[in-house]
């Protein structure tokens, strides 16, 4: 029965031996999950001895200089820039949030004025959303080129640069914004007991499900893509295309690494909509894997 | 020279012939030892292997009583046979003359 708790822990250990599997080989995948299915062994001792192998691997690619470069040079700065990125974009656009989510007022409903206000409201959110997905994305296809072949320890590195930066917020981050708004506010620094940080779901969990499913998700997918193999030309454009929207990232957000006086210094995140040919440009990633999508549903249906 | 861990590998691809996989070698090395053989453990020193000549590997056909999945079928090399006699000469001769029953008892 699917309710039973004992097959519900068989099949969530299914899931996490079929997990840990991916940080192998296609090959060594295809027979390491065949010899454990015809062991008969119990999930859990299957997913250990998945997770060993693992281990081992990602070991031994230690053992190569790249690692030692790539991470520390690459992965982790990306990484975190991402992270904070993606924090301060979540803390702008829960003002947006908080103020048609927990301030309903019914008569608005009648005001056209309402409603136009609401359609920008929304179109602005889910641009930025789009455009941090397409950083978080173009970043992971970036990483993911550069560490094809120690490809687990990057995974690992972004996987778990993200995951630190994720936890650690809470202590990095006031610290990180004190830094930045000392910057703009020498003398002064605004307090902060604004409603929408007092709100648990707007401090707390937003920035989580932002960080998770709008950068973890794209970059790590995009990881995965970037280790897949091209012909050289088309990685070579692909990677420069993924640099310059890099580039984009990092001039959007500019305010968040140089410390930048004056009105240009907008809030990072909303600034995504600032016109510019490198700005919309940005948005190539969306559109490519929308292209991709469209053509792969294509040639499904044309194969039956 | 290879260690023990890649002659007990070497051995059981031997002995299991043409049939020799993952799943084989190692059902086979746990048999011997009466030791858990991990596949970490398997795979990692399967490639140390083929690094170094002693074995040949390639991906055989799926087989529906491994969900549909393929095998790494492991073929010893000459290398790999020279290796293995090297490394069992040199465990009997350095234990010429040892009766390790009569040690045993001694203590």
């Amino acid at each position: 029965m699917a309710n039973n708790p004992k097959s519900l822990v068989k099949n969530f250990a299914t899931n996490l031996t079929d997990l840990a599997a991916r940080f192998l080989d296609c090959d060594e995948r295809e027979a390491v999950l065949g010899d454990l299915a015809e062991s008969g062994r119990s999930e859990l001792h299957n997913f250990c001895d998945v997770a060993g192998l693992v281990l081992r691997r990602q070991a031994v690619e230690w053992k190569d200089w790249r690692p030692w470069l790539i991470v520390p040079l690459l992965i982790l700065p990306l990484g975190l820039f991402l992270s904070v990125v993606s924090r301060f974009t979540a803390q702008q656009t829960s003002v947006y949030l908080w103020l048609y989510a927990n301030n309903p007022n019914w008569d608005l409903l009648h005001n056209r004025g309402f409603w136009y206000e609401l359609g920008n409201a929304t179109l602005l959110v889910f641009a930025v959303y789009l455009k941090l997905a397409c950083w978080a994305w173009a970043a992971g296809f970036v990483i993911g080129s550069t560490t094809r072949k120690m490809w687990r320890s990057g995974s690992f590195a972004l996987i778990g640069t993200l995951f630190a930066s994720m936890v650690c917020a809470s202590i990095y981050l006031p610290r990180y914004l004190e830094w930045v708004l000392r910057g703009r506010f020498p003398q002064n620094l605004p307090p902060h007991e604004d409603p929408v940080s007092q709100v648990f779901f707007y401090s707390s969990l937003l920035p989580i499900i932002v960080q998770l499913f709008i950068v973890a998700v794209p970059a790590i997918s995009a990881m995965r893509h970037g280790h897949e193999r091209f012909p050289s030309a088309f990685r070579y454009s692909m990677v420069l295309l993924s640099l310059l929207v890099v580039a984009d990232m990092l001039l959007h957000n500019s305010i968040l690494w140089i410390k930048l006086c004056g009105a240009y210094s907008m809030a990072p995140g909303m600034s995504v909509l600032h016109p510019g040919i490198l700005s919309l440009a940005a948005y190539w990633p969306a559109a490519y894997l929308l292209l991709k999508n469209t053509r792969r549903q294509r040639r499904r249906l044309a194969t039956g | 020279m290879v260690g023990e861990f890649e002659y007990l590998i070497l051995t059981a691809a031997v002995q299991i012939r043409e049939a020799a996989y993952g799943a084989a070698i190692r059902a086979k090395i746990e048999e011997a030892t009466g030791k858990h053989c991990s596949i970490g453990a398997l795979y990692t020193t399967l490639d140390r292997l083929e690094k170094k000549g002693l074995i040949k590997t390639h991906m055989g056909d799926p087989t529906p009583e491994r969900g549909g999945r393929a095998k790494r079928l492991v073929q010893v090399t000459a290398a790999g046979a020279r290796a293995a006699e090297d490394f069992y000469s040199a465990v009997m001769k350095v234990t010429r003359g040892i009766s390790w029953q009569t040690i045993r008892n001694r203590s």
